[in-house]
């Protein structure tokens, strides 16, 4: 076998493990450090599990003893658990996770949702009809692609909050409805579907916007799976936008601001919980992307079109 | 099933003209080829005549309507893609009932699931279920309903493809190049199941092709197109032996018909080169004239001193027949078309002399305008 050693393999493989490690270490940090007690992340100690030895919760406690003399063992006793279920709980009980969760899969979906209702008219628009300024509006998106998110944020709030839509859904939603990159992506993906498909499916009756939703749609379902997976992404994962439209409401937090509950309390950063709540953040994203993988491969074929 | 006029019709995109004025009367049950090199116009006209380009000017009339302001769906005419067009999420029978369900369900009935509980819509399904049935039956598709375009051949695709143009029994049937996806064996096979096709069903064909082959074998009649000028339409027969215009008469029939310039005299004989052709008198007397021989009107002889000399450049054996390409003194390539066993008698390098047969001769002026010749009149 030793006739097969290549070099330049060898140090191609090298550094692309290299590049696996940097992006993998992050995530194998925030799930080791899910299921590590306090004290094990503080001196790291304990390896990926840690040792799961028993643990008293320090909140537990104290909520149990609001006179704050020093607790009794039986209290101790009652609040201790292994670390991992600690962290978990906390996860879910320390803020309203669950809520949160489900104002991430609202808030995203809603997004997509209407981003795919623009973003599909508009890309057959600019791909497929003849129109007068056509070639500038394509500009224009074009043009809007270049703007940074975080150049507008403010005007974006301060219009928002004239209209009082601060702290609401509507807030977290209707900024990003019309996608740009949507446009552009299924546009590029229309121009790729014969002229004559189109004009089939006028002789055969439909209108323009049954030819987007019946004909046009079906045909670039894989097109749609990336945008999906780009806007997904970043919509759930997004903290900087819910972060400026939710200044107070806690009922309008996505989880990624779930995450600041953890974060610099009196208590000092728990680690543990929060990254439990990470973990439990990234999850979803993850299962979908793998779902999402095969439903990519399959594809819908256009080989039937040529 | 309805006749096709077509009147006038101008067609620019930007500053380049594609049709100038054309126009032809379409007849009720007539099989119709519009031919011509590709650009030169005859898939506008198609488009337009469908109703998916708009004319600059002129008119369309479809049976006794004038079509002009209508859009494509409401001419009731049904028109077959060269790429099928098929939709690829759809099975072959989903395929063929759509322009069906676009026109007998209404906008409710034709939702997924809330569709099925609207009054009228199980009935309205029975009945496309059953026009689908008979279309793919016919067509000798009733295996393939559940397939989707993707897992067909072409052949297979392009017959999904006119069982959607069936399925709802328009006034014409369009096609556009429906043939051109084919590898060459399947075309010769389709283009008779088209004829056949056309036969049985009795309606108007508007038939768009390049290939002459296929005009000539499947029309009555044929348009032929060049530069956006419609030239000549009649029979494929007369197309070929009785060309109105040089670019007719080199469009059609392979190989290519042999241009010879010559020269008439003011009694209307006509010389090339030193030959005179026997028994022929032009209209047009004392000027450059160019002759047009179709390549079975030329034999080539031993050296002898009625023929023009020439010299054999090449020859092709095609089993049956064989062409030999010659060289006249003038320069000028011939090509003739004789039985194989003259191949024994003329090879490649050798000297002969090239007779030509007057009876057979097409004259056309310098524009390339036929003339009248004695013998024969233009049409």
């Amino acid at each position: 076998m030793i006739s097969n050693f290549s070099a330049t393999q060898a140090l191609k493989h090298v550094t692309l493990i290299i590049g696996a490690l940097i992006v993998i270490l992050p995530f194998y940090a925030m799930l080791s450090y899910s299921m590590k007690s306090p004290h094990e992340i503080e001196t790291n100690t304990g390896g990926f599990f840690g040792d799961q030895k028993p643990m008293v919760d320090e909140w537990c406690v104290k909520a149990n003893n609001p006179s704050g003399v020093l607790p009794s063992e039986e209290l101790k006793q009652a609040c201790t658990k292994t670390p991992i279920v600690f962290n978990y709980v906390s996860a879910f009980t320390k803020a309203p996770l669950v809520r949160y969760l489900l104002n991430g899969v609202f808030v995203t979906l809603s997004i997509f949702f209407i981003q795919v209702l623009v973003a599909l008219p508009c890309a057959y628009a600019l791909a497929k009809l003849k129109f007068w300024g056509r070639d500038a509006v394509f500009m224009l998106v074009l043009f809007c692609l270049l703007i940074p998110v975080h150049a507008i944020a403010l005007p974006l709030y301060i219009m928002l909050s004239k209209v009082g839509l601060i702290n609401s859904y509507a807030a977290l939603i209707v900024p990003w409805t019309i996608s740009v990159f949507g446009i552009f992506l299924m546009r590029q993906f229309f121009m790729t579907i014969p002229d004559d498909l189109i004009d089939a499916a006028r002789i055969d009756g439909m209108s323009e916007f049954s030819i987007v939703w019946k004909v046009m749609l079906p045909c670039a379902i894989p097109a749609l799976m990336a945008f999906a997976i780009f806007s997904v992404v970043a919509h759930w994962n997004d903290y900087f936008w819910p972060r400026i439209a939710v200044t107070s409401d806690r009922n309008y937090f996505t989880p990624p601001l779930g995450l600041r509950m953890f974060k610099g309390d009196s208590d000092g950063d728990v680690y543990g919980p929060m990254m439990a709540t990470a973990t439990i953040i990234v999850t979803p994203l993850i299962v979908a992307f793998l779902l999402a993988q095969r439903k990519f491969i399959e594809g819908i074929t256009l080989s039937g079109m040529k | 099933m309805a006749s096709v006029t077509i009147q006038n019709i101008d067609k620019s995109f930007g500053t380049v003209k594609v049709l100038n004025g054309v126009s032809i009367d379409i007849e009720d049950g007539e099989f119709i080829v519009l031919v011509g090199p590709s650009g030169c116009g005859k898939s506008t006209l198609l488009r337009i005549i469908a109703g998916l380009e708009n004319q600059n000017s002129g008119s369309i009339k479809i049976g006794n309507n004038i079509v002009d302001n209508l859009h494509a769906s409401l001419r009731d005419i049904a028109m077959v893609f060269q790429s099928y067009a098929l939709y690829p999420h759809l099975s072959v029978a989903e395929n063929i009932s759509v322009p069906l369900r676009m026109r007998r369900l209404n906008f409710l009935q034709r939702f997924p699931i809330i569709g099925r509980f609207i009054p009228g819509s199980k009935a309205a399904k029975a009945s496309i279920k059953k026009d689908v049935d008979e279309v793919t039956e016919m067509l000798g598709i009733e295996e393939l309903l559940h397939r989707k375009p993707g897992q067909l051949s072409g052949g297979q695709r392009q017959r999904v493809a006119v069982g959607r143009a069936m399925v709802r029994h328009p006034q014409a049937f369009l096609m556009d190049e429906p043939l051109s996806n084919l590898d060459a064996e399947r075309r010769v096979h389709m283009r008779a199941e088209i004829a056949e096709l056309h036969r049985r069903l009795e309606s108007t064909f508007i038939y768009v092709t390049h290939d002459q082959a296929e005009a000539m074998t499947m029309a009555d009649r044929v348009a032929v197109m060049m530069d956006g000028d419609l030239l000549q339409v009649d029979t494929p027969r007369n197309v070929y032996a009785n060309p109105v215009d040089i670019r007719v008469a080199e469009f059609i029939g392979s190989p290519k018909i042999n241009i010879l310039s010559a020269q008439s005299n003011d009694t209307g004989d006509v010389n090339v080169g030193d030959m005179v052709l026997a028994g022929v008198k032009s209209a047009a007397k004392n000027s450059k004239i160019q002759v047009g021989v179709r390549p079975e009107a030329v034999t080539l002889e031993p050296k002898n001193s009625a023929g023009i000399p020439c010299h054999i450049v090449h020859h092709e054996n095609l089993g049956s027949e064989a062409y030999f390409h010659v060289e006249l003194n003038s320069g000028e390539r011939v090509i003739s078309r004789m039985d194989a066993s003259a191949i024994d008698q003329f090879s490649t390098g050798h000297d002969a002399s090239v007779m030509l047969h007057s009876n057979n001769v097409l004259l056309f002026d310098n524009d390339g305008q036929r003339i009248v010749t004695h013998n024969e009149v233009v049409m």
